[in-house]
């Protein structure tokens, strides 16, 4: 018999080993990636996002109070990012921003890797006939572009924050199921799986508690570097138009007031844009470093 | 430079015979620039005009146009019976396929064309019968054209000789010098081209009289005019216009300072900016501009359907923020819809914010705080700066409003009645009209017949639709002038109205062209040319 460490899939869960063991591991493994200089920094970044996030509130500020008189103000001990064309304070705007770039980030990847994990697992371990529908399904989901899929759903929906998770997800969900499904394919066949099965264990038992665990490391690792990609994405819609709603601060939304006015201030642009960059660097960085620390191919992983 | 419009104060009977004939007799001294000897140096060859437009083609049909820039290139494709004088302050037209006309009464104004317009396509010579034809089309209510209205007193025109006839009006009609005739309207086309287009045509003319005719398109990207040979009334200065779609004014302004254009309209908030730093090698025009704009509401939705609503949301608005937000200063708030250029501007609002009076109504109207509304607007940097502010002024007295922003086309979708019941959902939006040198052109859009076409509004009162027929047969300047302020009262007093502010308008020009601008900034291509030296 062969356990699921003995699977040559990248990123399999860690051997069982005699459960002093474990701890002295996992430590070991978060050790290597802040010990990674880009793993670091990745780290710092994010946590300063979510600290933002946190924060955001604790300013003196309404982030939707206008004060038209005080717009194009350049960053000041009052102002610390300046202010926007309708004199609301850019750092109060930018920290609430933070709350939903975090929030459909990390929310609709979330969910995108649930709906789509699941579904590869069905695809990858169910029959024949359902693999090539699924795949179909996967496929042709794909092929629609984001930009074309928010436009369809905010024509029938209305724009929304809903509106942008939904986009995320239907965008997202299909590379995670394309991916579950391959891993669960190459395990599929495997002797631990076949060792269960003579076992009696049923169908759902053995894709929750031995197929999973063996597929869920890389997919974390696309899911970590794909928070980025989303961050882009609800900052690109609410660019457009497509996101949340004014006066709701959203980074994309400002980024659209700081081009729409970058002749009277610089100021907008560098507080919609400077944490679309610092976030998506934090993930990007933080998504390489847990790449190296895991995969065996490059020496990471157990 | 800034230029001014002055008050045309609308042209009497009189004025109109005194302007016709002189301008006649001066044209058939040759004393007018668009004599056919004056063809001059200043058609450069290899010369190209690069311009931004706010939006591509889509109609150049004179009786089916749709946007300002289809009138721009409609100007420049095809002879207009008059033109404005682009070296005037204020609105005076003059001759141009038109040699002449004169006033014999009232209702006959007798005219005689240019020998030798020529149409592209082997469609001859521009002759007395094609006026007759141009115009009667567009009167003719079996075309539906949304421009009947320019000839509604159009009886007939009777042709007396190859190149003269006798436009036979049923009722005088103040706008025949002022918008009918210089403007598209006024467009003569061959009868044997329209028919051979179908009757009707979209962005491929058959044929083309104008200084320029149509080289290239390609829709969005550019469209390219070179010089019409067979033009012979005027310069056509620049031997190729490249016309580009721009929708974004903030684009184009880069656009223009990175040199790739050298002509471009900018938004209005950034006109305080070029007014304080203008770009080295640019030149800079502001004017009074005749177009209007206005936050409509739509009493066609149940929940705008009480008019103490509507009037709680106009006394919620307050106008100078709305106006100072979205236009960064650079305009102030109006007071109707009809400009401080033309006759029947009003000086004064009826309503003006009342927070308290606002609540009042709404309690009284059972609706504190319960009204939750939507703005739709096209998404531009100024219109989301005015929705939030409206958003903010309307949360104050306890009213929620969404912002719902659209691109250009879903927009102007959004209050037609051929796109089903969606014009019945829309509540509050913001929306702005071009506009053309007479008080006609302003109210003519929210009489009952145009509810689901321009009247988002819902807005259906008899007596405004009584006043816009009455008005446009006044000659009497000061009762005309009485008639459009009643009009744009009773606008106010439905509700359905919150009256912003009157578009200044701000062109940029490379300092090697030489503009030819209406009194309202609207640009006339086909005058444009090159400096010299």
């Amino acid at each position: 018999m062969t356990s699921p460490a003995d699977s040559p899939t990248p990123g399999a869960a860690p051997k069982p080993d005699p459960a002093g063991d474990r701890p002295a591991k996992r430590r070991g493994a978060f050790g290597r990636l802040i010990s990674d200089p880009l793993g670091m920094l990745g780290v710092v970044l994010i946590a300063l996002t979510v600290l933002a996030a946190l924060c955001a509130g604790m300013t003196s500020w309404d982030p939707i109070a206008l004060n038209p008189l005080a717009r194009f103000q350049p960053a000041s001990s009052e102002h610390w990012l300046g202010t926007d064309n309708l004199g609301r304070d850019l750092f109060t705007r930018v920290l609430y921003g933070a709350r939903i770039a975090l929030t459909v980030s990390i929310g609709a990847t979330v969910i995108a890797m649930v709906i789509g994990v699941a579904a590869g697992l069905i695809a990858g371990y169910g029959p024949r006939w359902l693999d090539n529908v699924m795949l179909l399904i996967f496929d042709a989901m794909k092929s629609i572009p984001t930009v074309m899929l928010a436009l369809m759903l905010v024509t029938v929906t209305g724009p929304s924050l809903y509106a942008v998770l939904l986009v995320v997800v239907l965008v997202n969900a299909p590379a995670y199921a394309r991916m579950a499904r391959t891993q669960t394919l190459a395990i599929r066949r495997a002797e631990f799986i076949d060792a269960e099965q003579a076992l009696g264990a049923g169908q759902a038992r053995i894709m929750l508690r031995h197929v999973l665990p063996n597929i869920v490391g890389p997919i974390l690792i696309v899911a970590a570097m794909d928070i980025p990609v989303v961050v882009g994405i609800e900052a690109g819609l609410s660019f457009l138009g497509l996101g949340v709603r004014p006066p709701t601060p959203s980074w994309g939304s400002i980024l659209f007031d700081g081009f729409s006015y970058i002749r009277e201030s610089a100021w907008p642009v560098i507080a919609g844009g400077l944490p679309i960059v610092i976030t998506t660097l934090g993930f990007t960085f933080l998504g390489e470093a847990l790449r190296d620390t895991f995969d065996p191919k490059l020496g990471g992983g157990n | 430079m800034t230029r001014k419009t002055t008050k045309t104060n609308g042209l009497s009977r009189r004025s109109f015979i005194g302007s016709g004939a002189t301008l006649g007799a001066m044209a058939g001294l040759g004393g007018l620039p668009f004599a056919s000897s004056a063809i001059a140096d200043s058609m450069v060859e290899g010369s190209i005009l690069t311009a931004r437009v706010y939006a591509d083609i889509s109609s150049l049909d004179p009786a089916f146009w749709t946007s300002a820039v289809d009138a721009m290139v409609i100007r420049c494709l095809f002879a207009h019976s008059l033109m404005y004088d682009t070296n005037s302050d204020v609105f005076e037209a003059q001759p141009s396929a038109m040699k002449s006309y004169e006033f014999i009464d009232d209702t006959h104004i007798a005219f005689e064309l240019h020998e030798g317009i020529m149409y592209s396509g082997d469609y001859g010579e521009m002759t007395a019968e094609d006026a007759k034809y141009s115009f009667e089309r567009i009167a003719n209510p079996e075309l539906n054209s949304p421009y009947m209205e320019d000839w509604a007193t159009l009886d007939h025109v009777e042709v007396t000789g190859k190149y003269t006839g006798v436009i036979v009006l049923t009722q005088p009609f103040a706008p025949l010098l002022t918008t009918t005739l210089p403007g598209v309207s006024g467009v003569i086309l061959p009868k044997a081209a329209i028919e051979d287009a179908g009757g009707r045509f979209s962005v491929q003319p058959p044929c083309f009289s104008g200084p320029y005719r149509i080289k290239d398109w390609q829709p969005k990207t550019r469209l390219i005019l070179e010089r019409n040979p067979d033009w012979t009334l005027t310069d056509a200065p620049y031997e190729e216009l490249h016309l580009i779609p721009i929708e974004d004014p903030k684009t184009a302004e880069l656009g223009f300072e990175a040199g790739d254009l050298d002509f471009s309209e900018i938004s209005v908030s950034s006109i305080p900016r070029y007014e304080a730093n203008l770009p080295a090698g640019a030149e800079f025009n502001k004017f009074e501009g005749l177009n209007y704009y206005w936050m409509g509401i739509n009493e066609l939705n149940d929940q705008l359907a009480d008019k103490n609503v509507r009037r709680a949301i106009q006394l919620a608005v307050d106008r100078k923020t709305v106006v100072d937000a979205s236009s960064l200063g650079g305009a102030v708030p109006a007071a109707g819809i009809i400009a401080p250029a033309l006759i029947g501007s009003r000086e004064a609002n009826l309503y003006d914010r009342d927070v308290e009076e606002s609540k009042r109504l709404l309690e009284e109207a059972g609706m504190a705080n319960s009204l939750n509304l939507t703005i739709s607007i096209q998404q531009t940097a100024e219109n989301l700066a005015a929705a939030q502010v409206i958003q903010a002024n309307l949360a104050e007295v306890g009213i929620q409003v969404t912002i719902n922003q659209y691109e250009s086309g879903t927009f102007w979708s959004l209050g037609s009645k051929d796109e089903g019941d969606q014009y019945l959902d829309l509540q509050l939006f913001l929306m702005r009209f071009s506009m053309q040198p007479d008080p006609s052109w302003a109210t003519m859009w929210f009489t009952p017949q145009q509810i689901g076409i321009w009247n988002w509004q819902g807005f259906d009162n008899a007596e405004f639709g009584e006043l816009q027929e009455a008005a446009q047969i006044e000659i009497d300047t000061e009762k005309r002038d009485g008639m459009y302020k009643r009009m744009q009262d009773l606008m106010e007093e439905s509700g359905d109205f919150v009256f912003l502010n009157f578009v200044p308008v701000g062109v940029l020009n490379s300092d090697k062209v030489q503009t030819a601008l209406r009194p309202d900034g609207e640009p006339v291509f086909y005058e444009f040319s090159p400096k010299q030296g």
